[in-house]
């Protein structure tokens, strides 16, 4: 698989969340992914 | 991100412990973006990530454990500068892109596909700032002896990292001596401490000197020679030790040489002038600063290089198109 389009629709691969900075930094926080800091929402 | 990834973009480069997840470029790449790297900095959080990942470092050690240590990562030769990695004043601290994200995105990359979750896959007791960033470059041009990466085996022209199970940096400050005997003294003095997981182990710290040490040591000895004394010097008597820990560590450990020693017999915090390691980080004062480890970890080095083996002169040629 070399298309990022087909890796992304993988089980598992991504998840949905609102195009919202704080919601996706809230939902990040939430799952424990992260170091609490801020993060860039990868797209 | 994915502009400069010459690997296919599915094909795990390598499994982190202690989950052992799969480090895809994919993957990497979203903890990259999290943290903020500039797409440049990717082939170096590869490096990184490959390196930490290799069995001497014992990264499910390092990330599981109840010590405090984290991924030191040091970055030698041209990709320093290209991409303005600190190696000088506030190497270690805030005020750099690179040092700040290709760190953050190492951790979050231990946390997100290592599973090291505070209290789940990483047990630290502590926890450490270093948990957080703990990336620097080796300030060459500053240095008086070959870099780090040349000690370990790479040429000079190579860009490269070397990955350290570490503590945080505990500074050594000494403005008074003037002779490469005196601030060596000091560096042992700091080096031996009880309870210092080195002393336990074959360990191989790092011994990091600013400029101006650096320039004093280098007057009066080799790197070589300055390994050779620190070893020598940095000794506690065992009778700084619990008698616990005399009897269940050392002359477990060390059973040939403290099985039957008196109680002031010397206790080195290295075994091996060969197994410290000495880099020239930072800016202007007087001030070295010892580094630590895990004990149950060997450092790696490793060069940077493109998908066909060739050492990389610069992260262009990662760049697709």
């Amino acid at each position: 698989m070399s298309n990022l389009a087909q890796m992304l629709s993988a089980p598992g691969a991504a998840i949905d969340a609102d195009d919202d900075f704080d919601a996706i930094n809230a939902l990040i926080r939430v799952t424990g992914w992260v170091d609490c800091l801020p993060i860039v929402p990868p797209t | 991100m994915l502009d400069y990834c010459d690997r296919p973009w599915d094909v795990p480069i390598a499994k982190v412990a202690p989950r052992w997840g799969e480090a895809t470029p994919l993957r990497l790449a979203a903890n990259a973006v999290m943290a903020g790297c500039r797409p440049e900095y990717f082939p170096l959080l590869m490096l990184a990530i490959e390196a930490m990942c290799e069995e001497p470092l014992n990264l499910y050690g390092v990330q599981a454990t109840t010590h405090l240590c984290a991924p030191l990562v040091v970055v030698n030769g041209p990709v320093v500068q290209e991409l303005n990695i600190n190696c000088g004043h506030n190497a270690f601290g805030p005020g750099h892109q690179a040092n700040a994200t290709i760190g953050r995105a190492i951790r979050l990359t231990l946390i997100n596909i290592g599973g090291a979750i505070p209290a789940l896959g990483d047990m630290s007791t502590f926890g450490s700032p270093a948990k957080y960033t703990y990336l620097a470059a080796e300030n060459e041009t500053e240095s008086p002896w070959k870099p780090l990466h040349v000690d370990r085996g790479l040429q000079k022209e190579a860009s490269a990292v070397t990955v350290i199970g570490a503590e945080c940096l505990h500074n050594v400050n000494d403005h008074e001596s003037l002779s490469a005997e005196g601030i060596l003294t000091t560096i042992a003095g700091t080096l031996a401490t009880t309870g210092n997981n080195d002393v336990y182990y074959a360990a191989q710290p790092l011994i990091i000197m600013a400029p101006e040490h650096a320039k004093t040591v280098a007057g009066g000895f080799s790197k070589s020679e300055a390994k050779r004394f620190l070893q020598k010097h940095a000794t506690l008597p065992m009778s700084k030790f619990s008698i616990e820990n005399i009897e269940r560590r050392l002359k477990v450990t060390y059973k040939d040489r403290y099985a039957n020693a008196e109680p002031n017999a010397p206790v080195y915090a290295v075994q091996n002038p060969d197994d410290i390691m000495i880099a020239v980080i930072g800016g202007a004062g007087k001030h070295s600063a010892v580094v630590p480890t895990f004990g149950a970890t060997k450092a790696v080095t490793r060069a940077l290089k493109t998908a066909d083996g060739k050492l990389a002169k610069s992260v262009g040629e990662f760049r697709k198109g």
